[in-house]
């Protein structure tokens, strides 16, 4: 206890220098756009598939294996962008602030999962809802607040994004 | 597996003349800047070959050979962050 207290009073005043242990490119580029798109390109591949029932067979079976194909890239770029972003950028101190990001991260894992096996639009829809429960808490880490509005094409879902500086 | 030091851990380093393969280093590294690593073999001229203990780590061929002028330390004592959720 008065180890980590004098560690941690060490730390504050800067004399603790910080080496690191895996040489990954500290690029620290990251961003909830892409998992965005891919969660909103997640409905529309679910809304084209739904009009497309009525077409020939012959028609259906090429077009639905397409969509059907794409639909589960689109889901699991979802789940790959935000366990990226979770698992590489969020640290201690961030968790600490963000406790419930872990339980959110595993709903959208789960979510992402039922988007692949099924067409449930109401899957679609609330992968992006909490997409965008991740991009608030996200651009909140980066101290940027958040605009929430529909996005400018199919399927026109609300969706966040950060209100930069200009 | 976790690693042998968790992220955000304090480590204390010394001062040390001699290493063997093993020891947690602290190293200046020419390309990589401030990092620790293990010794992993020790050339008949001086030179140092490292390694990390994560098979994510950079490979010991990226890392190449350093001098024992670029070694700061041999790890002394860590202490792990004191958040649980790192800790498990």
């Amino acid at each position: 206890m008065i180890l980590s207290t004098l560690l941690k009073a060490l730390d504050q005043m800067g004399m603790v220098k910080q080496a690191n242990a895996h040489c990954d490119i500290p690029c620290g580029v990251y961003d909830t756009g892409p998992a965005l798109v891919a969660a909103a390109s997640v409905v529309r591949l679910m809304d084209i598939l739904d009009q497309s029932k009525n077409d020939n067979a012959s028609a259906l079976s090429n077009q639905h294996t397409r969509l059907i194909a794409e639909k589960e890239k689109q889901a699991e770029i979802v789940k790959h962008e935000i366990r990226v972003i979770w698992g590489d950028y969020f640290k201690a101190p961030l968790i600490e602030k963000h406790p419930d990001i872990h339980a959110l991260v595993h709903s959208i894992m789960q979510k992402g999962s039922a988007c692949k096996q099924g067409i449930h639009r109401e899957d679609g829809v609330a992968l992006i809802e909490l997409v965008n429960q991740f991009a608030e808490i996200f651009w909140e880490t980066k101290g940027l607040t958040t605009a929430r509005g529909p996005c400018p094409y199919e399927p026109k879902l609300p969706v966040v994004y950060p209100v930069l500086a200009g | 597996m976790k690693p042998r030091l968790p992220d955000g851990s304090f480590v204390l380093f010394r001062h040390a003349r001699s290493v063997r393969p093993g020891d947690i280093v602290l190293v200046q590294h020419p390309r990589y800047g401030l990092i620790t690593k293990s010794v992993a073999k020790i050339y008949d001229d001086g030179r140092i070959a490292i390694e990390g203990l994560s098979p994510r780590s950079t490979s010991r061929k990226q890392l190449g050979l350093i001098s024992r002028q670029a070694l700061r330390g041999k790890l002394l004592l860590s202490r792990p962050p004191e958040c649980a959720w790192q800790r498990a």
